[in-house]
């Protein structure tokens, strides 16, 4: 406000003060706007924290510990069956971590030489060339900055390997060094989540207090973070496979996500149920909590964006549904029109996700400055 | 009339307050600079950056190697040191000036209006005498000082102040900013967590009273300034102000840029004092203290003659009021077409964000791929470039240039743009199917702009 001090200046303070309450009541009275503001940051947060956050970490560790004592039981025992169940196990484990991998921010962040959880655990695809070479040599130190030759992809090749499960016992016993290495391989992936998990019991307390909209707040985080899990399901789950990127010339059936298992579909259609639920602020038990649409619904514009952004979740899961029951890889080849239709649902959902939703609620997107006023 | 004129610029006044503003702009681009350093943004702005968005004209301004990007801002740190204490005045305010305006035409993503009011600060200083007073300049030349100054040295900041805040009242004067109270409507409740002041953030009332106030104050600020009457009350009103908005928005140094410029506004007397104060923390005393016994004016004493000054001024003085106003030669909305909306005050005006996705055609295999944009451009960058028509072009003919470098024939770049304005929802910029690389930028109206809808 003005400090009035002229009688002039005082007049044309109290002129504008009337003129601001008058408008600011007829907008009122239109839209009932005095409902529309009051969002609770912190309640967003704390939803966000107990209910999809910290569940997600915690079922994927769960998850991580069954296919670590299916290992064992395989390595002791390396029978078929035993085979089946750490097969089984993984891809239980897997499928949980779909719903983690968007709140790659605070404990799971890049730190020092470290990258991202995200990064350390889920690179595909495998660099299997490398990774034979580790195998041959029985190098498991993993003193390298080769994320491609470990964490869940690196479990699959290992435990996949695109031929039959009996094949794949015959390659463990007859290569030792094989059990090595997927040990090696589960201890890091273990060692990564559980760092995270125990790094959530201190820092959810300053994530549910951090409650600004600034670059740094932990709404910008998981906004920021949010948008670029989808962005990574879309480019790098199906743009790059499907050869859309300019310069690509055919398909790139390898790439897929789960290419040895060919359970990329599967785990695409987790990854968009986990981003939808992020948006909606649902919880991974289903409960609907307060999350991106309650706060969009409180804001200028935002009940708008909520019912087009809903029709185009729909449209987008109905993609989804029409992809075909086979391995991911041989969708992309013989099914391309059907898996190609979901990218492009996914590239209208980005202005949604990306530019309207920021936009409407004031996140920070950027470290640098704007122009001052 | 005409001497009347000569008589309003060329009067002898006393030189405290060039003076002091001269310290105090050295002093706030020496925290500007040192900040920037700190913060790792000379790598993540001119090192890091795969493009640079260019300024029309200024296309062949590119960035220099991390080390001389260091140095170049290590003498900008000296520079403002040097004007600060009035040391090689002239070099250091050259200096400063030339290595300043060359980092802001590396990358116009980065453009601020407060930049370009430093880059036209510094170039004026680099103009006027004010290191012939309280200086090391000064004390090593003793000869050097002078106790009076022509009064356009110090008028032409004082305008240049005004400018700033007059064109950013008036450009508050649209329909969105005073009847919808938009954008501060979308950005007051984001800053709804702030202690004391946050919780009224949440109410709609707060943003019109916000809106309005700020057009008032900033339209009105310039003549309280000047009238001596209301003078200190309307500083006052600049620091709540400034400090307000410095802390609801990340606009870095900008408020300590303008409540340390219009100190220049207090009297003659109210710099003597601050110069005693500051001789208390600083003192500069010449060996042999003599003022030149008829003290003439700057100019002579640099050869140049009243009237090449006074058709420079008129130049300054025609320019910084007219090309504000260019937005009026072109068509359509101003905010959405942006024809028109740099170097023109302003200033958190609009509420803008869009998703810009491009499509490259390859004329080989007739195939059309979709750019990741996020492997050429950090967010910032792509934040800006989204949402503006002429940086869309510069990018369609960077993707052109790269991938025909890496063996593509690329005939065509077209993008789908989708741009939200203050919570509008949001509309295609341009027509998606247009083949950008067919288009040049230039001053003329650009027609391929679609017109806005409202609703």
């Amino acid at each position: 406000m003005l400090i009035p001090i002229s009688t002039m200046q005082k007049k044309i303070a109290i002129v504008s003060f009337v003129i601001a309450i008058v408008f600011s009541s007829c907008g009122e009275n239109e839209k009932k706007d005095s409902d529309l503001v009051k969002f609770d940051r912190g309640e967003m947060l704390l939803n966000y924290a107990n209910n999809l956050i910290l569940p997600a970490y915690n079922n994927t560790l769960e998850n991580i510990n069954d296919l670590g004592t299916s290992i064992t039981k395989f390595e002791l025992n390396p029978t078929e069956p035993n085979l089946l169940e750490v097969q089984l196990l993984w891809k239980k484990a897997i499928l949980s971590w779909q719903h983690a991998n968007g709140f790659n921010f605070g404990p799971a962040s890049e730190q020092g030489v470290q990258k991202s959880l995200q990064e350390e655990i889920a690179t595909f695809p495998v660099n299997t060339l490398l990774l034979g070479n580790f195998l041959l040599a029985n190098d498991t130190s993993f003193n390298n900055f080769n994320r491609d030759t470990r964490g869940f992809f690196a479990i699959e090749y290992l435990v996949f390997d695109s031929v039959s499960p009996s094949q794949v016992v015959n390659i463990f016993k007859t290569t030792p060094n094989r059990f090595n290495y997927l040990k090696a391989c589960f201890n890091h992936l273990q060692k990564r989540v559980s760092t995270v998990v125990n790094g959530w019991s201190t820092y959810k307390e300053s994530f549910i207090a951090n409650n600004g909209t600034d670059i740094g707040s932990s709404t910008s985080y998981l906004y920021n973070e949010f948008l670029k899990n989808f962005e990574s399901l879309k480019n790098y789950k199906f743009g790059i496979p499907l050869g859309l990127r300019p310069g690509q010339t055919a398909t790139l059936p390898q790439n897929v996500e789960a290419y040895y298992s060919g359970y990329g579909t599967a785990l695409a259609k987790e990854h968009w149920i986990s981003l939808a639920a992020i948006w909606e602020g649902k919880g991974l038990n289903g409960m609907d909590g307060i999350g991106f649409k309650e706060y969009l619904e409180k804001v200028e514009g935002g009940p708008n964006l909520v019912v087009l952004t809903k029709q185009q979740i729909i449209n987008t899961e109905t993609a989804f549904s029409l992809l075909p029951n086979k391995k991911f890889s041989d969708a992309i080849t013989a099914d391309f029109n059907l898996v190609n239709n979901v990218h492009t649902e996914l590239q209208k959902t980005t202005r949604f996700y990306k530019s309207d939703l920021s936009s409407l609620i004031g996140i920070a997107v950027t470290y640098s400055s704007g122009d001052g006023d | 009339m005409k001497t009347k004129f000569n008589q309003f610029l060329f009067s002898n006044q006393a030189i405290y307050p060039l003076v002091v503003f001269r310290i105090l702009f050295g002093l706030t681009t020496f925290i500007s600079t040192l900040r920037f350093l700190l913060l790792g943004w000379v790598n993540l702005h001119f090192v890091n950056s795969k493009v640079q968005f260019k300024y029309y004209g200024f296309e062949w301004v590119t960035t220099l190697p991390e080390p001389v990007m260091l140095i170049i801002h290590i003498i900008m740190l000296l520079a403002s040191l040097g004007i600060l204490f009035g040391a090689f005045y002239r070099i250091s305010a050259a200096l400063f000036f030339v290595c300043f305006t060359y980092c802001e035409l590396i990358d116009i993503t980065y453009y601020l209006n407060h930049y370009y009011f430093v880059s036209l600060v510094a170039f004026l200083l680099c103009l006027v005498p004010a290191n012939r007073f309280y200086s090391i300049d000064v004390w090593l030349k003793p000869q050097l000082s002078q106790k009076t100054v022509s009064a356009w040295c110090m008028y032409i900041f004082k305008f240049q102040l005004i400018i700033v805040y007059f064109f950013a009242g008036i450009a508050k004067i649209n329909y969105d900013w005073l009847i919808n109270a938009l954008p501060l409507k979308i950005w007051l409740p984001a800053n709804d967590n702030l202690s004391v002041i946050g919780a009224w953030l949440k109410y709609d009332i707060s943003a019109y009273v916000f809106s309005w106030a700020g057009m008032i104050f900033d339209i009105s600020v310039g003549y309280f300034l000047l009238n001596k009457k209301t003078r200190l009350w309307a500083w006052f009103a600049i620091i709540i102000f400034h400090v307000l908005t410095g802390i609801m928005f990340q606009i870095g140094v900008f408020p300590l840029v303008m409540i340390a410029s219009t100190i220049i506004f207090f009297d003659t007397t109210t710099h003597q004092k601050i110069i005693k104060i500051l001789r208390l923390v600083f003192t500069i005393k010449p060996k042999s203290f003599v003022y030149s016994s008829n003290p003439k004016p700057a100019f002579f004493k640099h050869g140049l003659s009243t009237s090449l000054i006074a058709v420079f001024i008129v130049i300054w003085v025609s320019f910084q009021l007219l090309f504000p106003l260019r937005f009026l030669l072109y068509n359509g909305n101003m905010f959405w077409t942006e024809q028109g909306y740099r170097f023109g005050w302003r200033v958190m005006l609009m509420e803008k964000a869009g998703t810009a996705t491009f499509y490259v055609t390859d004329s080989a295999t007739n195939r059309e791929g979709v750019v990741d944009n996020a492997v050429f451009l950090n967010p910032h960058q792509e934040k800006q470039m989204a949402m503006q028509p002429d940086l869309i072009l510069q990018y369609a003919q960077f993707l052109k240039k790269h991938y025909t470098n890496i063996g593509f024939n690329v005939t065509k770049v077209r993008a789908e743009v989708f741009v939200t304005l203050n919570a509008k929802p949001s509309q295609l910029l341009i027509n998606s199917n247009l083949n950008l690389l067919e288009l040049t930028d230039s001053w003329k109206n650009k027609n391929w702009i679609l017109s806005f809808e409202k609703n």
